[in-house]
């Protein structure tokens, strides 16, 4: 049997099935041990290490064409910059906090209308 | 070195009231990383009475002094504003450990998904405290930038020219591109509301630093960063999104609409506008967004090296989210 080197390069579990280990530990048990004024920190330490764990699962590059200097823009290279931008910024989310675009313009409007 | 204490708050505030004072029962609650925030129990001359202590313990981490935030206190205590009375302050360290001022103790709560679960919980609560709010700061609005104290900057141009010179500022030090805020800054620049003259302002104002009870608004906290500005700054922070604490179908901190508010600063004497309070909301997006890039910066280059810092970085995008969206080119305008 064949092997390809680069799948043999590291051991199980995996980069992400670690960090997933090592989010829900301190989720689960070192949270509720620590003191209060270390608790704050170790959720975020937890949440890091979900937000690198969603980094490093991405399979999908997202390259979107984006102009050198946005804000000398006309209205018209501005609209049409926008949706792109949005992409980019949503690619960004979905690994630092996914579902945090749910709410968008839409939303936005509704609530205020 | 004194340190706060009933053995030291007693003997200090019996002297200060020049009367008989004890107290009890002390009870830290939770403070930012500058301040310390201790409630106790004293008792006046026989009549008890809730006080709290606020205390900087490093002088030189505050954004204000302590008698220049008392002068506001005072001055938010006089506009009839909900906010908790002076009683007491010292800017002698030798007296306590730091700069404190005690004020009188103001019951409910405090943390942000609390306040909502209370308004959603208590019908009518929501809307009563947006109206107080409005109310509260449109008494501040209204007064002369005359009365702040002395100190407080008096910035030269108008409100809307030092917001933009802050983004610029915050633009050229980012670590990385932000086309995000690119296109935001850029739709600031060409949507520039006419100036009008700047008031005094509280700068903070935001579920998280308000004291909501069963009644309404109890006070509004922490006036570190009041300064000259205008209103509209005040009134748009209080509808980010970051404060509703996923409770999104609630501009007002997650717990009112914006027509609560409105009808409360109007009844307060304040002037209403739907397009000022747009053009402050997106500024103040970008304006926090910049300020968590900055966090990031701070850890990575030591300033302040902390996992906090650090994952402040990776929020940014939150921030360019929201803004794009307030300023989405498609439909009507928000």
């Amino acid at each position: 049997m064949m092997f390809r080197v680069d799948e043999l390069r590291t051991d199980r579990p995996t980069a992400v099935e670690l960090l997933e280990i090592m989010a829900a530990t301190l989720s689960e048990t070192v949270v509720p041990a620590t003191a209060p004024h270390a608790q704050h920190q170790a959720r975020v330490v937890a949440n890091l290490c979900r937000v690198l764990s969603r980094e490093l699962a991405a399979d999908e590059t997202v390259t979107v064409p984006i102009p050198p200097s946005l804000r000398d823009l006309d209205d018209v290279a501005a609209d049409a910059a926008y949706g792109d931008v949005l992409e980019l910024v949503r690619a960004k989310l979905a690994v630092n906090k996914p579902g945090y675009h749910t709410h968008g313009a839409a939303q936005e409007r509704d609530i205020i209308a | 070195m004194s340190t706060i204490s009933e053995t030291t708050l007693g003997p200090y505030l019996s002297t200060a009231l020049q009367s008989d004072v004890t107290v009890a029962n002390l009870a830290p609650v939770t403070a930012g990383a500058r301040r310390i925030n201790v409630l106790f129990d004293a008792t006046i001359d026989g009549t008890p009475r809730g006080l709290c202590i606020t205390q900087l313990p490093n002088e030189g981490d505050a954004f204000r002094s302590i008698p220049d935030e008392v002068q506001w206190l005072n001055l938010a205590h006089t506009c009839g504003m909900n906010v908790a009375e002076v009683v007491a302050w010292s800017d002698d360290a030798s007296v306590l450990g730091g700069p404190f001022f005690i004020t009188q103790q103001i019951q409910g709560v405090t943390i942000p998904k609390h306040v909502i679960e209370l308004c959603a919980a208590t019908p009518g609560l929501g809307a009563k405290v947006a109206f107080q709010l409005g109310e509260s700061l449109a008494k501040l609005h209204i007064r002369s930038i005359d009365e702040v104290p002395a100190d407080v900057e008096r910035p030269p141009g108008t409100a809307v020219d030092a917001a933009l010179a802050w983004i610029d500022e915050g633009m050229s030090e980012l670590l990385q591109r932000s086309p995000a805020f690119e296109l935001v800054v850029r739709w600031l620049t060409n949507n520039q509301p006419p100036p009008v003259p700047v008031t005094p302002i509280h700068g903070d104002t935001r579920n998280g630093n308000i004291i909501v009870n069963e009644n309404g608004l109890g006070a509004i906290l922490d006036w570190e960063t009041a300064h000259i500005g205008e209103p509209f700054e005040d009134l748009a922070w209080l509808a980010q999104r970051m404060w509703r604490v996923r409770n999104d179908q609630l501009e007002i901190g997650g717990f009112a609409d914006r027509s609560d508010l409105r009808r409360g600063y109007e009844a307060g004497g304040g002037a209403w506008s739907d397009e000022r309070f747009h053009w402050w909301k997106v500024y103040r997006c970008v304006w926090w967004g910049l300020g968590l890039a900055r966090q990031g910066r701070q850890h990575l280059d030591g300033t302040f090296r902390s996992v906090i810092m650090a994952a402040s970085g990776r929020r940014v995008a939150e921030l360019e989210w929201d803004a794009l969206c307030l300023i989405d080119p498609s439909g009507r305008p928000i």
